[in-house]
């Protein structure tokens, strides 16, 4: 790690290394345009990601939390190769990807793939869900036109869902379903890596624990790794291995996921971990929330000290 | 994990059989309305005419008669002569094929040229959709029919011309809808989806992005064949488009009116065909508005 | 008569629904889509109102407040707020509660709050509005308000508009204008679902403070568990339409009285068991006007296919002030697990 704000712990847990391959990220930063000049120059900006390091080894699952603003929506976007950073680097097995494009970046992409947070959102209404899930087979020329009813049939079994699902069309499921056709047509091209941002998020509770069920049995059926931003600490707690936590840009504490819920070092995590309401009120009454002192910083302005919490207190 | 992974049971609702595409109930929903079956019936009693003009037209459009002329209605010419003692009713009929074909033309051009660039402007962005907006609203900005005067009268008159010059005439505003509906769309996740698998720019922008955007292009493209019909219909009243012998409702109109002294009914048949067959582009295209966002948008 | 004025607490109720049915009405309509609901909100206690979504929560507390969308009506039972029949006030009648006595708190504060409207005219409103206070008076008291719900420089920001606010900001003034007229309850919609969780907390603190001071009740809806364990003395579960348990919060924790209630718990992931299977709730919940004659939860409940499912379900009183609506637990024929998880 070359943040130096930054706590970093070796993995104590066991990995069960069913697959191989790694991803590096090195120092991965984006800005975005807040505003534009005159001649539509960006006047300002917004650091979103600012000198992320990020590991992801085969078969785990990395968890990125944090609040709104934190950037760990754009670091997902920025791994999955939807965004192209302004400098860093992404490296998949020894092979720096950061810059691809055209032809070369179509090649890559079924390596990483993507499912969003918004199951209503993320479904082309006028596609069946047969076209839905098949269709990356049939991008990537795997498949003809004819196949795709079959193809898309078995993939939608893989996922937990009747077959005869397949024919309807997005607006004729349950948000869960969605969700499931969604992580199904993320699987179809059997990426290396799953880019989970915020799958639960928008699902109820009770379909929450199923698509953890289904994330899951994925990983340990086929050694998936799993990149899951989420807000959500209860979710990445259960499924991660490893955890990192993202504040403004950066990432204050990474460490294997009991560590870093077990004994926070870094106050934000702190903060953060103590206003996650337990669902439990004999617990919940009990704890104690830690308060940050200090207004939040503005990222399109950090103050020199960017990326370290304002200080804690108890 | 097998037991979680069981297909969800359909609780309370049969399992419904495979349901048709969006298309078919859009115009199921569009035959549940009277307006628009009105509009759909009229336009389609309008097409099966013009393929059938040649025997059910009592004359032959162009045979003068010049015992007829200005003949009044009457059973042996339903709707009377003209000047030339030539069937109003035949001519009328012969005439719908024009009446659908311009504004065929014109809409097909302005589809043509509005659809790519209005999809490409729209996902792109930047500069191309800078540019291709600026000329957009150059050609939004110059009176529509005298610009449609100014190519007729470089490449002279003629019904082709017209409605080709008529077509790049709407381009800007099919441009400027397709352009907006497919900026919003591009905004979905599921384009960032679509890209994430490795779909082509080109796959997106026809495969993903235009039946989305078809919605309010269907709108827009039916509205346009109506004010193209009326605008073939005031460029043939001043003997731009048609040419003699040849017979257009607009023509019809011309020599109606010329002799509106003589034959003061004259101007009926011609401008209540006109009247309704706008009426119903319009009619039918504000149903589909209708029908598109109480079903389509959620 | 709401058999929990006479059992659980003593007094008056606050707030009384009882028997509480909502229909869509007009062509297409359903009926029961909100089904004989009752539950009391006692002065100064905090009630949750939770389920999933689509179980008619909202609903329920649109009714509350006299705003149910078009199409929907109250067809039975009756809601009294200080012995006062709702439902029989004129519409006049009810503008003078709603606002006044009940404030209200929604989820998105961005489109709760008017856009082009500034913060402190907005607060002040209410006050000029049912107190027929001063322009001047009312502005005063605003600006002590924002100070009340934590928000630094109120003076300032009384003239801010809300898109100049952060998003917890905006929710502190919804709470604010809430308040406005030192109302006997609040009614908070997923005040926190829009907010990240530190903003959440804080909210919730504040929420607790006004309690606490000012004796005001809230009745909160949402769906989660968390933010119920941290702030309820009391619980409403709802389900498809119908209140499935109602319980103190610790004991629904500990010893749900319906099966519903008890696997919404297990779903919760455990602390000291990650990356295990969860249990999951079988089906999904029926689309509205679909609802099965006898038990609404039968069809996806573990112990159901039982006789006793079948017929309609009565809201049972059971030991230590807690109601179920299944008649098997009812019975004392089906026990279910104890404890937060299994």
């Amino acid at each position: 790690m070359t943040d130096a704000s930054a706590q970093t712990r070796t993995d104590g847990r066991q990995v069960a290394a069913v697959a191989a391959g790694s991803l590096q990220a090195r120092g991965l930063s984006k800005s975005f345009p807040l505003s534009r000049g005159f001649l539509g120059r960006p006047s300002a900006h917004v650091r979103a990601v600012d000198d992320v390091d990020l590991d992801v080894t085969a078969g785990t699952t990395v968890g990125i939390v944090g609040e709104s603003g934190s950037g760990k929506s754009t670091l997902g976007r920025l791994v999955s190769l939807l965004e192209r950073p302004d400098s860093g680097s992404v490296v998949l097995d020894g092979q720096d990807v950061t810059r691809l494009r055209g032809k070369a970046l179509s090649a890559l992409r079924p390596r990483l793939q993507v499912v969003f947070q918004d199951p209503f959102g993320s479904l082309d209404p006028t596609k069946s869900v047969a076209h839905a899930v098949a269709e990356p087979l049939l991008v990537h020329g795997r498949i003809r036109r004819s196949g795709m009813l079959r193809a898309a049939e078995e993939l939608v079994s893989r996922v937990g869902l009747d077959p005869g699902l397949a024919r309807r069309y997005p607006e004729q499921l349950s948000g869960g379903q969605r969700q499931r056709v969604c992580i199904a047509r993320a699987l179809a091209l059997e990426p290396w890596l799953l880019v989970a941002d915020e799958p639960t998020s928008a699902l109820d509770l009770s379909t929450r624990s199923e698509i953890l069920n289904l994330l899951l049995g994925l990983q340990e059926d086929t050694g998936q790794s799993i990149l899951l931003v989420s807000h959500d600490f209860a979710t990445v707690q259960h499924l991660a291995h490893r955890v990192a936590v993202m504040y403004l840009g950066r990432i204050v504490e990474e460490g294997p996921t009991q560590e870093v819920v077990g004994n926070p070092l870094h106050p934000y995590t702190r903060a953060l971990l103590s206003a996650v309401p337990v669902p439990d009120p004999a617990v919940q009454r009990t704890r104690r929330r830690i308060v940050l002192h200090g207004d939040v910083p503005n990222p399109a302005n950090p103050r020199p000290a960017a990326g370290s919490a304002p200080g804690a207190v108890r | 994990m097998t037991a979680e992974m069981a297909p969800d049971r359909v609780v309370g609702r049969p399992v419904t059989p495979a349901e048709p595409g969006r298309w078919v109930r859009a115009l199921r929903m569009l035959l549940r309305r009277p307006s628009s079956v009105v509009a759909l019936s009229f336009i389609l009693l309008l097409v099966v005419l013009a393929a059938l003009a040649p025997w059910v037209a009592p004359h032959d459009p162009n045979e003068q008669d010049l015992s007829a002329a200005f003949a009044p209605y009457s059973a042996e010419h339903l709707l009377g002569g003209d000047e030339l003692g030539r069937d109003v009713a035949s001519r009328l009929l012969h005439a719908i094929r024009l009446a659908l074909l311009a504004p065929l033309i014109s809409v097909g051009v302005a589809l043509v040229l509005g659809v790519p660039s209005g999809l490409w402007a729209g996902l792109r962005r930047g500069v191309a959709d800078t540019v291709l907006s600026r000329i957009a609203d150059t050609l939004l900005s110059l009176p529509g029919l005298a610009f449609a005067l100014a190519i007729v009268a470089v490449v002279g008159p003629g019904l082709v011309n017209v409605m080709v010059a008529l077509g790049i005439v709407f381009t800007p505003s099919l441009f400027r809808v397709v352009r907006s509906a497919a900026m919003s769309v591009a905004e979905e996740p599921y384009i960032d989806s679509s890209r994430a698998i490795g779909c082509s720019t080109n796959r997106i922008l026809w495969v993903h992005i235009l039946p989305n955007v078809a919605a309010p292009l269907l709108v827009q493209a039916t509205i346009l064949m109506g004010l193209a019909l009326l605008s073939e219909a005031g460029l043939s009243f001043l003997g731009l488009g048609v040419q003699p012998p040849d017979s257009s409702w607009g023509s019809m109109l011309r020599t109606a009116y010329d002799n509106q002294f003589r034959a003061p009914l004259a101007v009926l048949p011609p401008g209540i065909a006109v009247v309704l067959t706008v009426l119903a582009f319009n009619t039918l295209g504000d149903t589909i508005r209708d029908v598109m966002s109480a079903r389509w948008r959620r | 008569m709401n058999p929990e004025v006479e059992h659980a607490e003593p007094g008056d109720p606050l707030l009384a629904v009882d028997g509480l049915t909502i229909d869509l009405t007009g062509p297409g309509g359903q009926p029961g889509l909100v089904q004989d609901v009752t539950f009391a909100v006692h002065g100064g206690e905090s009630v949750a109102l939770i389920g999933e979504s689509g179980c008619g929560k909202t609903m329920t507390a649109m009714a509350v407040l006299g705003l149910l969308p078009a199409g929907f009506r109250v067809t039975g039972g009756s809601i009294r707020f200080q012995g006062r029949d709702l439902l029989a006030c004129s519409e006049r009648e009810k503008r003078s509660v709603r606002g006044r006595s009940i404030g209200a708190i929604f989820q998105e504060p961005m489109s709760s709050l008017n856009p082009t409207m500034r913060v402190g005219d907005q607060i002040a409103e209410a006050r000029r509005l049912h107190l027929r206070e001063h322009r001047k008076v009312a502005r005063r008291r605003a600006r002590e308000l924002l100070d009340r719900v934590g928000i630094p420089n109120a003076e300032r920001r009384l003239d801010s508009y809300p898109h100049e606010l952060s998003g917890g900001m905006q929710q502190r003034v919804m709470i604010a204008s809430a308040i406005a007229c030192d109302p006997e309850l609040v009614l908070a919609d997923e005040p926190t679902t829009a907010l990240d969780v530190t903003i959440q907390a804080e909210i919730l603190e504040l929420l607790r403070d006004l309690r606490r001071e000012q004796g005001i009740a809230v009745l909160l809806v949402t769906h989660d568990l968390g933010v119920v364990a941290d702030f309820c003395d009391r619980v409403v579960a709802m389900y498809a339409g119908s209140v499935v348990e109602r319980s103190g919060v610790e004991r629904l924790f500990d010893r749900p009285a319906h099966p519903y209630t008890r696997a919404l718990l297990d779903a919760i992931p455990q602390t000291e068991r990650p990356r295990t299977v969860l249990p999951v709730i079988r089906g999904r919940v029926p689309p509205a006007g679909q609802f099965p004659p006898g038990c609404r939860f039968e069809p996806r409940c573990a112990h159901g296919g039982h006789d006793r499912c079948l017929g309609p379900q009565q809201e049972a009183s059971l030991a230590d002030g807690r109601y179920t609506r299944c008649a098997r637990v009812a019975d004392g024929d089906l026990v279910l697990a104890e404890g937060g998880a299994r």
